[in-house]
């Protein structure tokens, strides 16, 4: 795994959509965060919250030795502090003479231009349920290209997978280790029984403000 | 909900080729709304409704009977293994024997495991299938098709309860049930009109 991958996942409770993360990693040896920013708003605006994410991680990352610290508010708001005589001009970044960089609730990315994720997650989960409902085996009813595709949307799918696993009942712990990623590998390890797991994985949802 | 239509309607209708109005029940309920589904056909081929027996490691929604480890791959042997511990043993067929319930373990065409229906004391089979209902089934060839595969091993254990039905009984239970359907056939307002009298 690459430093910058790494990195980008330390700040884990800012992980965007996919097309930042990659655009991320690709070009973080040459950023140039003023440009990164710029093209964010042009290429990413209707992932708000990824957007957003991706403002934070291509300052940190761009100038690690600028900038000291960030921290996501339960508020929903993070918080950059930076090194005196280091704090770029409000001609480039708007906002920053508050410090503040508002990161919408992640439920946000439905009425922020996920709505689709959303349709898309609902017709999935539609086709899983009917076409395994007579399956026993865990191996098909996991390998299904529905199911597939719900682990596919990562982090951005958590949101939908969380409401549906605090909803309805199902055999959702299997994706969520894989979708929450590192973050996630351990929320109901040792856990044996589905309401201990569920409770765990809630909690964990909750507090990562996923729902 | 018991209600087994949808084994006519696509896609089941497609996955169970075998099945027929005549040749099976509808026995109970469908499960899907139960945490983790309740249980599915291998645990109640093993007599058991708590739990969704398959072998994956570390999801709190599966549960098997031995210890697996996460790269141990999905195949008969295991099954074979699991049933084992639970007092099976591999036999050659799926014949009713008397003092003894069967297991009959389906493969798809790669050889990994399916699905599991269990023999009765009637002689007949029962099938858990998927999250729906249970099923009775007069063979184990009903059940099997794209989906199931193909009953492919046997097993047996000790049960005092499974004696092979006596004949005379059944045929006298057969003749009851063809008086009846007779009854209702001919007489269909027959209840109602008892009731509202």
């Amino acid at each position: 795994m690459s430093k910058a991958i790494q990195k980008y996942k330390s700040y884990g409770n800012l992980t965007p959509s996919f097309d930042v993360v990659k655009r991320d990693i690709t070009d973080y040896q040459k950023i140039n965060w003023k440009e990164m920013y710029e093209s964010s708003n042009e290429k990413h605006c209707r992932f708000e919250y990824g957007k957003q994410a991706f403002l934070i991680a291509a300052i940190l990352f761009s100038h690690p030795d600028k900038y000291s610290f960030a921290s996501l508010n339960p508020n929903g708001y993070v918080r950059v502090d930076f090194k005196q005589s280091q704090i770029p001009s409000s001609s480039v970044i708007p906002r920053i003479d508050s410090r503040l960089f508002y990161v919408p609730n992640k439920l946000d990315i439905e009425s922020a231009g996920n709505a689709k994720l959303k349709a898309e997650f609902n017709k999935l989960i539609a086709q899983w349920r009917e076409e395994t409902f007579s399956i026993s085996s865990l191996t098909k009813i996991y390998a299904h290209p529905a199911y597939q595709r719900i682990m596919a949307m990562g982090t951005a799918g958590l949101p939908f997978v969380l409401r549906e696993l605090q909803n309805n009942q199902g055999h959702w712990f299997y994706a969520l280790k894989f979708m929450a990623g590192e973050d996630g590998k351990d929320i109901a390890a040792g856990l044996n029984n589905y309401e201990d797991a569920r409770a765990a994985w809630l909690e964990w949802g909750y507090n990562n403000n996923y729902i | 909900m018991r209600d087994c239509s949808w084994l006519f309607k696509s896609p089941g209708k497609e996955n169970f080729g075998n099945i027929r109005p005549d040749n099976f029940k509808c026995c109970s309920d469908r499960t899907d709304h139960l945490p983790c589904w309740g249980y599915n056909c291998i645990a109640w081929a093993a007599g058991k409704s708590d739990k969704w027996w398959w072998p994956v490691a570390g999801d709190p929604c599966a549960f098997w009977p031995i210890p697996i480890e996460p790269i141990d791959p999905v195949s008969l042997e295991q099954f074979i293994k699991a049933f084992k511990s639970e007092g099976f043993s591999v036999c050659k067929n799926g014949e009713f024997e008397n003092g003894f319930e069967k297991v009959a373990i389906y493969v798809d065409d790669s050889g990994e495991p399916t699905h599991a229906a269990r023999l009765l004391p009637s002689g007949v089979w029962t099938s858990k299938l998927g999250r729906g209902e249970d099923i009775e089934h007069e063979t184990v060839e009903v059940v099997e098709g794209k989906l199931y595969g193909k009953a492919k091993s046997f097993l047996k254990r000790p049960n005092p309860l499974c004696q092979k039905p006596n004949q005379l009984k059944t045929w006298f239970s057969r003749l009851l049930e063809f008086l009846r359907t007779q009854l209702k056939r001919f007489f269909p307002t027959a209840k109602r009109n008892q009731t509202s009298s």
